[in-house]
């Protein structure tokens, strides 16, 4: 098993947490198995996207009722769609890769602090972004 | 006609694959993509989300692991209810082929 491929199955496994509990309960261990296996046969790319899938179709909605969950997600979400049309944007009409590098690192960082934020909100018990 | 028609692909799959034998969660997510040639993916989230489904549905059940099986896994079985779920999915789809079969040589006359 190579570095990437432990790496990834590590970081599904926190990925996990996401998912409904009684998912993760009855086959967790087996959902991870398949996750490893599938990594080796059919790519890292190509597994992670069905993962990406899965989280908005499955995860998100079987968490309608967990805001610690939601509530970050949801933030993520729209921040990483404004920053990605802005870095879109600015792929689109830069020149140079200098001029796309800091709107990137930009963006990144927006999202990176958007969803630490949104996480800190949700498990406040003073905030007013609750959504139950 | 079965009140779960028609399937959804990942259930479709997953009754197809246990057709030919017992099988655990990756061999059923490794024969949906033989069977579809590479066009269907089903991720472990979805593949034990429909077994879980299948299961309560009494469509599939858990069965003994085979003895040079693999200890970390489960195995499952289609039940009679599953097979008869199966058989009238297959019968549905034969159905459609067949009008789409008479609807092309119609399409073919009229061009």
């Amino acid at each position: 098993m190579n570095r990437l491929v432990r790496c990834s199955s590590a970081l599904y496994e926190r990925v996990l947490f996401l998912y409904p509990a009684d998912l993760r309960r009855n086959f967790g261990n087996e959902m991870t198995l398949a996750f490893t296996d599938d990594l080796q046969r059919a790519g890292v790319l190509r597994v992670w996207w069905s993962v990406l899938y899965e989280l908005l179709t499955i995860a998100l909605p079987g968490q309608q009722s967990n805001r610690f969950v939601l509530v970050p997600a949801l933030c993520f979400l729209m921040v990483a769609l404004s920053q990605g049309t802005m870095v879109w944007v600015g792929v689109q009409h830069a020149r140079l890769v200098s001029q796309v590098v800091p709107v990137l690192l930009m963006s990144v960082f927006a999202a990176v602090v958007g969803f630490f934020v949104a996480c800190f909100c949700s498990r406040c018990p003073m905030t007013t972004v609750r959504l139950d | 006609m079965e009140p779960d028609l028609p399937l959804a692909p990942a259930a479709f799959f997953i009754l197809f694959a246990l057709g030919t034998g017992d099988k655990h969660g990756y061999a059923i997510m490794q024969e949906a993509r033989e069977l579809s040639d590479n066009t269907v993916q089903i991720g472990p989230a979805t593949l034990y989300t429909t077994i879980q489904r299948l299961l309560d549905a009494d469509r599939i059940r858990e069965v003994p692991r085979p003895e040079d099986g693999d200890s970390r896994r489960r195995y499952y079985r289609l039940t009679a209810a599953g097979k008869a779920l199966l058989k009238s999915e297959l019968a549905r789809m034969e159905a459609m082929v067949k009008k789409s079969k008479a609807l092309r040589l119609r399409l073919g006359e009229s061009s």
